[in-house]
């Protein structure tokens, strides 16, 4: 269970670092928002974002 | 066919089991706020997990323990009860004039790392004794402790009053009870970005803080237990990571993980990733890292005395303000 837990907090360390800027359009979008938020208003960054992630965990980068 | 009806047996027991409290029987009508079976679990991983020196805990553990040097008395039984046990105990130093140290848990495992702490660097002069116990059910005589430690833990029970007033019944007359807990604005920054990403990811939001007490109750936490001479005080910590993961883990090793009746077992990993990303953007200090609060709220509460002092009689002043500012002059 101990390496379970490892290796998620590393998955989602190795995405946040390899898609950073995507990560920061997302973040910039909400906040740029905040305290109006609704659902899906920064989907399209957000997808962005997801895909970038996907990679990652497809191994691609 | 079968198979159908066997999930909709099941899914509709889990309902009622989940609304359960409802249904049976509960030995008090308190309120549950938290699940204290679930804390137990999260406290014997923390005990794994913990890092031996996690200056947080060992800060607030120190700040505690110096209060004890403020007064002349000694303090030769002490109960400590959950949190950051461990630090208390390697951090005493011989403070208080402490001789016989009870050192108290839910969970069993806490207990077994203060046990084996204590095998490796025995504290000189203090006979230590283990319970596992809870701090809403302390199984201590009335009267008999000079002294009550909780660093960091009493702020996991459902009935805070209950635990205080147990605890003042626990201690002799002129007894201390001395107590560290998280605050109202303790991860504020974690509580604002875990909302704005779950509203904009998923449209709704769960409770994933605990609810603490704001400074303002604390005083009045103390007077309703029915302690005299109450004293609070804050501190405000700020304590910088690297990323959001990081801070989530620090929470994991100290066993301060959600363990609310009504969180959502459920994180779905677009979750997870918005709320770092929304974190990182909001809160980002200059240098990349992120800040995050943890306001400790220190309370002191001795129990009565008639040595102590009590405010006077109204009308029974013998000097007057008029008296006085004669004394000390005109203008001043």
């Amino acid at each position: 269970m101990k390496d379970k837990n490892y290796a998620t907090t590393s998955l989602l360390k190795r995405i946040l670092v390899n898609c950073s800027a995507q990560a920061k359009r997302y973040g910039s979008c909400v906040s740029s928002r905040v305290p109006e938020v609704e659902r899906d208003m920064c989907l399209k960054e957000f997808l962005v974002l997801k895909s970038c992630m996907q990679n990652v965990l497809r191994g691609k980068i | 066919m079968r198979a159908a009806a066997d999930r909709c047996r099941r899914s509709l027991f889990g309902v009622l089991w989940r609304s359960g409290r409802l249904y049976c029987t509960d030995q008090s009508s308190r309120v549950k706020i938290f699940d204290r079976n679930l804390k137990r679990k999260q406290r014997d991983r923390a005990a794994w997990l913990m890092r031996p020196k996690d200056s947080l805990m060992d800060e607030v553990a120190e700040n505690l323990l110096d209060r004890l040097e403020d007064c002349k008395k000694t303090f030769p039984t002490a109960l400590c009860m959950g949190g950051s046990l461990e630090a208390i105990r390697r951090l005493l130093n011989g403070r208080g004039g402490i001789e016989k140290l009870i050192m108290m848990d839910t969970s069993h495992e806490m207990v077994k790392l203060c046990k084996l702490a204590e095998q490796d660097s025995p504290n000189k002069n203090v006979e230590t004794t283990f319970i596992v116990a809870d701090e809403e059910f302390l199984p201590v005589k009335e009267s008999s402790v000079d002294l009550v430690i909780s660093s960091l833990g009493l702020h996991w029970t459902n009935d805070l009053p209950g635990a205080m007033i147990q605890s003042r019944m626990a201690l002799k007359p002129d007894g201390l009870f001395l107590a560290a807990i998280l605050g109202g604005e303790t991860l504020r920054e974690l509580r604002i970005a875990c909302t704005v990403a779950q509203m904009e990811r998923e449209g709704g939001i769960s409770p994933r803080l605990s609810p603490l007490a704001q400074v303002r109750d604390a005083g009045n936490l103390l007077t309703r237990a029915g302690f005299t001479l109450p004293g609070v005080d804050v501190d405000d910590h700020t304590v910088r990571y690297n990323s959001a993961l990081e801070l989530i883990e620090h929470l994991r090793n100290m066993g301060e993980t959600n363990a609310l009746l009504q969180r959502s077992n459920i994180l779905k990993r677009d979750t997870a990733l918005a709320t770092a990303a929304v974190y990182e953007s909001m809160f980002a200090l200059g240098d990349g890292t992120i800040p995050a609060t943890f306001q400790v709220i220190y309370m002191t509460g001795w129990r009565e005395h008639p040595s102590q002092q009590r405010a006077k009689r109204r009308g029974s002043a013998t000097v007057s303000f008029k008296d006085i500012q004669k004394q000390f002059g005109e203008g001043s």
